[in-house]
């Protein structure tokens, strides 16, 4: 058991207007190596936040943030951008692909900061495209030619096509029917079960059941934690009622 | 009207979220106005400054010197008589090409300069004196002068300063009484017209050629055809002389049988306007371009400016359309937004041009170094600002109108029409260098079309930019690149040896001089006539390998009498060239020359002639090579070796005429009158060799004249002062003018820069959540920006050279041209500009917030 990432006496406080909101108030935690952990909560609880300060998005307001052995709290913004390169990899409910570039060269452009480019990098990329279903017909097309659930296929390659410690995702179903929402799930459980570790947010019951982990937080602290199997190892219907019974604990 | 406040509400909430670009184009259009008012104001006022000048002085218009006792009675008569001239002035002048002045600084420089009295000066005009001591004073000064108002605008003086003239090595100070508003005599090309004392004027007549003027008042119109004379390309719309000269100067020498060409010099109301503010003209439509750039920049940062807001706009612009608002009025929420921004520039401008009118007027007071009157022409800045808000009315209106291009549908689809995106421009899985410069390329070819716009700004910028630093290149160091122009000789001295004294022997003797490197022996200038038409200077020389500041353009020097090199100005007004044949006359001898070479040069109206000495011969057959032109050596000492002339050959004939300056024994004082007359008996009688004898009580006093200098002087000097307030002003121009174009392709280039990051923020932060830092989007940035730099600048160099060779050729009649290593330098420093400029305006980038655009 391999701590990846640890937090400690964690803070994030905004400013607006002179009013101090505090939405992450001395957070204490340890992401381990491997694990597929979920962050769950109500709205406003802070969520997205603590993603985004533990991936070296957002710097923290007070606390440490050690991340594989390195301090990043300290970090200046450009610093933290080459941090990212290597270590982490994002699924955003957004999406978020380059509207004005192709299927394989979105991919490529997460790559190609990080290493030089070589034949390996693109049969990488294509390899890895094919593996979720992207075919080769759609290595050309532009983000707007794609449906929603092949756009965040798409994304899903290339937050991990530089092989980062630990994958974030915010809501990564949070905008794709519920077909789409499966692949996608799917392509992320299986990236687990290949020992990648992930961190994803949601408030959704079927996509928290992928986790082996699930905090709960209200404000701006971790309240409860739930821990589960490997997603397909255990009974489904025990799994969801364990689940739904610890998010009804925490009052969810 | 409800929906159009709402239209117009939408436009303030526009000008508030961009303020930085609202700012640039205000800025902008300020200069626009500014410069564009300026130039309006000011081209009326220079044209006007002139001519209200000139008659306020109450001068005549035109007047006709003779030197060289040239004149006779009845040439007045012919003016009266035959030109229908009433009030004919005859005045008595003193003439001097290239004087000898020591300045305030103690340094001599050299005018042309002509002395009057004040009754011959209140003959000439009304003598409207500026700035005087008191009459007390005035009567005080043994050696008064009053100096035209040029010395104290451009020269410093100040009214008691002394001003010293320079002969034969000695000083003639001269108290300045006062200054004068002059209509002639204003500059040093047709001479500054000094005013002295009757004691002084005679004086200085044993210094000075006496000459005889008629001055008067002619009317061109009552003349009909026009006239070409001193060499200047003249056509009926332009003639610049008020009378035909040259007609009246061939009537004189039918009438006297004398050939007096050589002796007459002219002074013309049109020849002088134009000497005077042709430079300042030149220098306004400068600014004009300037202006046109600064226009050019605006409006494309307007149309940047509306693309980008459409742009980004598009899904609020289909909820009004969806809502009823007709494409027209959402267009006129753009159009606004340009009045309102484009209108505030323009108007500050033409305010702050009419406030600039007092300190224009100062300025071409100086350039023109006259008193300015007459009206400010303030009002001419409101068409100017009218204009200016008309073009960015139509200019914005064309391009807001492509909103009537977005139906709510597509519209609310930002725009997009279907999901075609053409062929994928430079593939990343191709990339061989560095990513950043892979994404900038592709950023760069995918948007094209969108560099046009900022190439062509970038462009007339750079043409500016390339203008300045080949001007600066051209002109640092002083004059020397402008008198490498000339086509004449400008050696550090130029000596004129007295008729039989024996020219190749004093060269000989002078070689031998440790601080002479070269002497070169020529012939003193004369005017010869041109296929009967305009004169020309003819240039001598043997061999013309040994000259060292006359170049040839086409063809090669002329190595016979038969031979000539004429002006590049000349062949084209003629239409002849290398092979053809022109005739050359000159004292009554008309001989014809082959043309084998064409010079380009400035000098002398661009007219000269350069021949041979036994070529010039053939016309004056008794002229020989009396005129030494001496090169010293590298940091010799010009004073010292003027004083050594002196003493080895003594002084020269001018210098030895003023007899009453010296003061000593009485057999000096006998010896120095008896120099004084010997002198004058030479320079005006034509005398080689005298002896005297004066019997002083039991003893005799005898002399020999032993003189063989005429006349010392340098060429290089007189030069060199004419152009160096041209060089000055055009120093000035050229460095404010480059550091302003260097503002306003900052401010350009810093809004585009600007605009790509808010129009990209979102790309830009889904990039650094990749792992791209902020260093490595400004390089993107930077980059992508690169090529439209590069063209345009490139293209631009190219112009530049044309355009300034162009203006050298109106402005000095030269195209000079400056090391093409220059553009190249000149051109990678603007390269390197535009990069560093829209690198570190691509900072904005540092603002663009990963989490921000994820809670969006």
């Amino acid at each position: 058991m391999t701590s990846v990432l640890t937090t400690e006496k964690l803070c994030k406080t905004f400013s607006n207007g002179g009013v101090q909101q505090h939405v992450i108030k001395n957070l204490d935690l340890e992401i381990i190596e491997g694990d597929f952990t979920v962050i769950m909560g109500a709205s406003g609880s802070g969520k997205s936040t603590l993603l985004y300060a533990l991936s070296g998005m957002d710097k923290p307001s007070m606390g440490k943030i050690v991340f594989d052995g390195e301090e990043i709290q300290g970090k200046s913004n450009d610093q933290l951008a080459v941090f990212r390169r290597g270590n982490c990899g994002f699924v955003f409910q957004s999406v978020y692909l380059l509207e004005n570039q192709t299927v394989l060269d979105n991919v490529l452009t997460g790559a190609l900061i990080v290493k030089k480019n070589s034949p390996e990098l693109v049969a990488k990329a294509k390899d890895l495209l094919k593996k979720v279903g992207i075919g080769e017909e759609l290595w050309k097309k532009y983000p707007n030619q794609l449906s929603g659930g092949e756009a965040q296929r798409v994304g899903i390659v290339r937050a991990i096509i530089n092989e980062p410690k630990i994958l974030f995702a915010d809501e990564p179903t949070g905008q794709l029917n519920s077909s789409s929402s499966k692949d996608v799930l799917d392509i992320i459980t299986e990236l687990h079960k290949n020992g990648q570790s992930i961190v994803m947010v949601t408030h959704d019951l079927k996509t928290a059941l992928r986790g082996t982990r699930v905090l709960f937080l209200r404000d701006g602290n971790v309240v409860g934690e739930h821990k589960m199997a490997p997603y397909g190892s255990d009974d489904i219907r025990t799994r969801r009622a364990g689940l739904q019974d610890f998010l009804d604990e925490m009052g969810w | 009207m409800v929906r159009q406040m709402k239209i117009f509400r939408l436009s303030l909430f526009n000008l508030r979220k961009n303020r930085r670009e609202a700012v640039a184009i205000v800025f902008l259009t300020f200069i626009t106005s500014f410069l564009l008012g300026t130039f309006f104001t000011s081209i009326a006022k220079i044209d006007k400054a002139f001519d209200s000048s000139f008659e306020s002085t109450g001068s005549v218009n035109t007047a006709v010197i003779f030197l060289d006792g040239s004149y006779r009675d009845v040439y007045r008569d012919i003016l009266a008589d035959e030109y229908g001239i009433e009030d004919i002035e005859k005045l008595n002048v003193l003439n001097s090409i290239g004087a000898s002045v020591r300045g305030r600084d103690g340094e001599k420089t050299s005018y042309n300069m002509y002395f009057v009295t004040e009754e011959s000066e209140r003959k000439m005009e009304d003598f409207k004196i500026c700035e005087s001591l008191s009459d007390e004073q005035i009567g005080a000064l043994e050696h008064p002068i009053w100096l035209p108002l040029y010395f104290s605008i451009t020269g410093g003086y100040k009214v008691g300063d002394t001003f010293t003239m320079v002969s034969g090595g000695r000083d003639y100070p001269f108290t300045v009484a006062a200054f004068y508003e002059t209509g002639f005599g204003n500059e040093s090309g047709s001479g500054f017209k000094m005013v002295v004392s009757e004691h002084d004027y005679m004086l200085l007549s044993g210094i000075y050629e006496s000459g005889v003027m008629l001055a008067f008042n002619a009317d061109r119109s009552d003349y009909g055809s026009s006239d070409a004379s001193l060499g200047l390309v003249i056509t009926d719309e332009n003639a610049l002389y008020e009378f035909p000269i040259t007609e009246y100067i061939e009537r004189c020498e039918e009438e006297s049988s004398e050939n007096i060409n050589q002796s007459v010099s002219t002074l013309s109301i049109r020849v002088q306007k134009l000497m005077e503010t042709s430079y300042v003209d030149a220098y306004m439509y400068l600014s004009a371009f300037f202006a046109i750039i600064t226009m050019a920049a605006s409006l494309f940062l307007i149309r940047q400016k509306i693309s980008n807001d459409i742009e980004a706009q598009m899904q609020q612009i289909g909820v009004l359309e969806a809502l009823g608002y007709r494409s027209k009025e959402i267009s006129m929420s753009y159009v606004y937004e340009y009045v309102i921004t484009g209108g505030i520039g323009a108007v500050l401008g033409a305010v702050a041009a009419v406030a600039f009118i007092p300190v224009m007027t100062g300025i071409i007071r100086t350039f023109i170094n006259r008193n300015v009157y007459g009206g400010s022409y303030s009002l001419r800045v409101i068409p100017v600002a009218a204009f200016i808000v008309a073009v960015i009315l139509i200019f914005a209106l064309l391009k807001a109108g492509i909103i009537k291009n977005y139906p709510p549908v597509i519209a609310l689809r930002k725009g997009i029409r279907s999901h075609h995106f053409g062929k994928n421009v430079l593939p990343l899985e191709d990339t061989k260098t560095n990513i950043n410069l892979r994404l900038a390329a592709k950023g760069y070819l995918k948007n094209i079309r969108h560099s046009i716009g900022a190439g062509i700004c970038i462009f007339l910028a750079a043409v500016a930019f390339q203008f300045g630093i080949a001007t600066s290149s051209i002109i640092t160091g002083g004059p020397d690149a402008l008198l490498k122009s000339m086509g004449m000789e400008m050696a550090d001295e130029r000596i004129t040896l007295l008729e039989g004294t024996d020219a190749a022997g004093f060269t000989e003797e002078i070689l031998a001089f440790p601080e002479v490197r070269k002497v070169n022996q020529t012939i003193d200038f004369l005017y010869l006539t041109v296929e009967d038409q305009a004169e020309g200077v003819a240039v001598v020389y043997d061999d013309y390998a040994t000259t060292e500041n006359i170049f040839i353009s086409e063809g090669r020097f002329p190595e016979h009498d038969n031979e000539i090199v004429i002006s590049t100005l000349r062949s084209e007004t003629y239409g002849c060239g290398i092979g053809d044949s022109i005739f050359i006359e000159g004292s009554g001898t008309k001989k014809s020359y082959i043309i084998t070479g064409i010079l380009t040069h400035m000098s002398n109206n661009r007219m000269n002639l350069y021949m041979t000495s036994d070529g010039y011969r053939r016309i004056f057959p008794n002229r020989r090579l009396d005129v030494l032109e001496v090169y010293l050596e590298e940091g010799a000492d010009k004073d010292a070796f003027e004083r050594k002339i002196t003493s080895i050959y003594g002084a020269s004939v001018n210098d030895r005429s003023d007899g009453s300056a010296v003061e000593g024994t009485l057999e000096e004082r006998i010896r120095s009158v008896a120099d004084e007359q010997m002198s004058i008996l030479i320079s005006r009688y034509g005398v080689n060799d005298i002896d005297y004898a004066v019997k002083v009580g039991d003893r005799m006093i005898t002399g020999r004249s032993n003189m063989v200098i005429r006349e010392m002087n340098s060429l290089k000097d007189l030069a060199i002062t004419q152009m160096e307030p041209i060089i000055g002003a055009l120093s000035g121009f050229t460095i404010g003018g480059t550091l302003f174009i260097c503002v306003v392709v900052a401010v350009l280039l810093s809004m585009i820069a600007a605009s790509d990051v808010r129009r990209q923020r979102k790309e830009l932060g889904i990039m650094k959540s990749m792992g791209y830092s902020s260093k490595d989007l400004m390089t993107q940035i930077a980059l992508k920006f690169l090529p439209t730099s590069i063209i345009s600048v490139g293209l631009a160099s190219i112009a530049s050279v044309f355009v300034a060779g162009k203006f050298f050729e109106l402005g000095f009649g030269v195209p000079m041209m400056a090391h093409g290593m220059i553009h190249i330098a000149a051109g990678i420093v603007l390269i390197a500009f535009c990069y560093a400029v829209t690198y570190f305006a691509a900072g904005r980038v540092k603002k663009v917030s990963v989490t921000e655009l994820m809670t969006e």
